[in-house]
């Protein structure tokens, strides 16, 4: 308590306020910081983003070195988490795998987002035919479950490859982020002040960008930060069925490919990988849920 | 109830229409050509290619092509794998029971565990039993299934050697994959049981039957927790399509021989007519579960079959 703005009174007999206004920026960071869940997912995730930018600072070796003659050691304290099947290191692995999965995670929702909100904000804001004619086409995309049209479009695409896996990861999300932008224009459209940019003459784009676009951004933030998570499952996926990263690339899904076969021989090889992903994930999965109640709790987020 | 039934099928017939065109499109417009593939790995030379074209169809134009599909979708013919010059209907149906065991008994499974945790979790709300509950539901929900899959096979089959590995066809092979397909889908159930019980035993007609003298029990048997299923089947509904997408992995882990395997397998050697039939397989499926889920829905609360505002 206490960051409201503290009013003093002033000698003649009135209110002088003398502290900054509480922001609302400033509320949504105290009421996150309510939550312990929030809490503890925001530390991994500040933990993770920071492994993944200082990667290549603070792996102890090259991640695409291999030293013959230590094959699927166990952890030492030469190699602290021990070593895969051609010798290289478990721990600079995972390192590096925390920056590419980042980056796929982000990149795919990215896309996903500016897709979406292109056509969530023209189809809500003009309605009409166009919107139903749109939200048919989403209907349809979004029949098909997500990692199988995923799978599909890399099928169908013919190539392999973590690119691939960035572009139908956010072809598959499109209709998700577009109805739900479509549901805030919706709203945002019924306000006055749009109603009264109208009549002064405002250009429909221009209304869009300023007035409509900023409420959309809650909905979106909280979804996003939940689906970057299943994003890097989802790749992570991708790549331990062969379709996603090639070897030697350290990203966790293709470690854990290469590894199983070796479960008898040392299994620790296939824990670490997937110990690091669902850290992750769960780490995504608490911000976003922590996000969300700390925007509005009611927020309609379906 | 019966005109419900009939406007929502009707207006799934569109979207199934599109979902054929899309696939068909897919396919038509991707930058793989089979046959050049074809011609590269048996050395074909240019009249063979030619005459591999005309067979396939490939050299006329859109519309012909989509039309041919569509009348050969009517017959039941999906067309023949490239790879192993099988119909593609007939691969699918030989696999089509393995992947419906498992999505049913790991959904069902999903099921009794998701909505047994979250009626604890609510009926005990804040105590150590609901966050425990909350936090094991979270993290089910966060676990990579390939992973999980890993680990169970490390323990169960690896160093307790109580299961087999890989194979299908009776219960022993089915208890590894339909757990590890339930325990990813628990968690969601779980959670949306909880928050919708607890919103439901605050409402007034909780309060009235309570007053009215009845037992705890019964009231939340009667009233609370069938109207609190409602949200719970919709989010299950929703989470049949994860189901098809979490089989794949699971299949391919435990090696079963499932329609989630035949997908993968399919992409990997792009072999595009078996993919297309796959796909459109999957979205008919979900589709149709989720005209099943809009009717139970219609079923449990009368509002929606009066044609209340939606």
């Amino acid at each position: 308590m206490g960051v409201s703005a503290s009013v003093s009174a002033s000698a003649s007999g009135g209110w002088v306020s003398s502290r900054k206004p509480v922001t609302w920026s400033a509320i949504v960071v105290r009421q996150y910081f309510r939550n312990k869940g929030a809490v503890v997912g925001a530390a991994i995730l500040v933990v993770v983003v920071l492994v993944a930018v200082l990667a290549p600072v603070i792996a102890p070796y090259d991640p695409y070195a291999m030293h013959p003659k230590e094959q699927l050691k166990p952890p030492s304290e030469q190699f602290l988490w021990g070593t895969d099947q051609y010798g290289r290191d478990m721990l600079s692995r995972v390192i590096h795998g925390a920056r590419i999965s980042l980056m796929v995670g982000f990149a795919a929702n990215i896309f996903s987002v500016a897709l979406g909100m292109l056509v969530g904000i023209s189809a809500g804001y003009y309605g009409g035919r166009y919107d139903m004619l749109v939200m048919r086409v989403m209907d349809m995309i979004f029949a098909f479950p997500g990692l199988l049209l995923a799978m599909s479009i890399i099928g169908l695409i013919g190539q392999r490859g973590l690119i691939w896996v960035v572009i139908a990861l956010s072809i598959v999300w499109i209709p998700m982020y577009a109805r739900l932008i479509r549901g805030s224009v919706l709203s945002a459209k019924e306000n006055t002040y749009v109603e009264a940019a109208r009549v002064v003459g405002m250009r429909g784009g221009r209304i869009m960008w300023r007035h409509i676009l900023p409420n959309t951004a809650a909905p979106v933030i909280v979804v996003a930060s939940l689906c970057v998570g299943v994003a890097i499952r989802n790749a992570a996926a991708l790549s331990f069925l062969g379709m996603g990263a090639q070897p030697p690339t350290p990203e966790w899904g293709l470690m854990l490919f290469e590894t199983k076969q070796f479960l008898r021989i040392n299994p620790w090889v296939t824990v670490s990988p997937g110990l690091a992903i669902l850290l992750t994930v769960l780490a995504f999965n608490l911000v976003g849920d922590g996000l969300r109640s700390a925007l509005d709790p009611r927020m309609k987020v379906d | 109830m019966l005109k419900y039934i009939a406007q929502r099928l009707a207006a799934a017939i569109p979207t199934v229409l599109g979902v054929c065109v899309i696939v068909f499109s897919l396919m038509y417009f991707s930058p793989y050509d089979p046959v050049a593939a074809m011609a590269n790995r048996f050395h074909l030379n240019a009249e063979q290619i030619s005459n591999l074209r005309q067979e396939l169809g490939v050299d006329r134009p859109y519309l012909v092509q989509l039309g041919n599909w569509f009348v050969n979708l009517a017959h039941g013919n999906l067309g023949k794998s490239f790879v192993q010059s099988l119909p593609v209907l007939y691969m699918i149906e030989a696999r089509l029971w393995t992947t419906a065991e498992l999505a049913l008994a790991g959904m069902g499974l999903a099921t009794v565990l998701g909505v047994g945790l979250g009626v604890l979790a609510a009926l005990k709300e804040n105590s150590l039993a609901d966050s425990a509950s909350m936090v094991v539901a979270l993290i089910g929900s966060a676990m990579p299934d390939f992973w999980l899959a890993l680990m169970f096979i490390l323990l169960f089959a690896v160093t307790l050697r109580w299961l087999p590995i890989v194979g299908q066809g009776d219960l022993k092979h089915l208890i590894m994959p339909a757990t590890v397909v339930a325990l990813t889908e628990a968690g969601v159930i779980a959670r949306t049981m909880r928050s919708s019980l607890i919103e439901v035993r605050g409402e007034d007609y909780v309060r009235t039957a309570r007053a009215k003298g009845l037992r705890e029990r019964w009231v939340i048997w009667r009233h609370a927790l069938a109207n609190a299923l409602i949200p719970t089947v919709t989010i299950i509904g929703i989470n049949m399509s994860a189901v098809l997408g979490g089989v794949v992995i699971v299949e391919t882990v435990f090696s079963r021989e499932g329609i989630g395997r035949l997908v993968v397998d399919s992409v990997l050697f792009t072999d595009t007519p078996v993919v297309q039939g796959s796909v459109l397989l999957a979205s008919l499926v979900f589709i149709f579960v989720n005209l099943g889920v809009d009717i139970l829905y219609a079923f449990l609360d009368p509002r929606i079959r009066y044609g209340g505002n939606r």
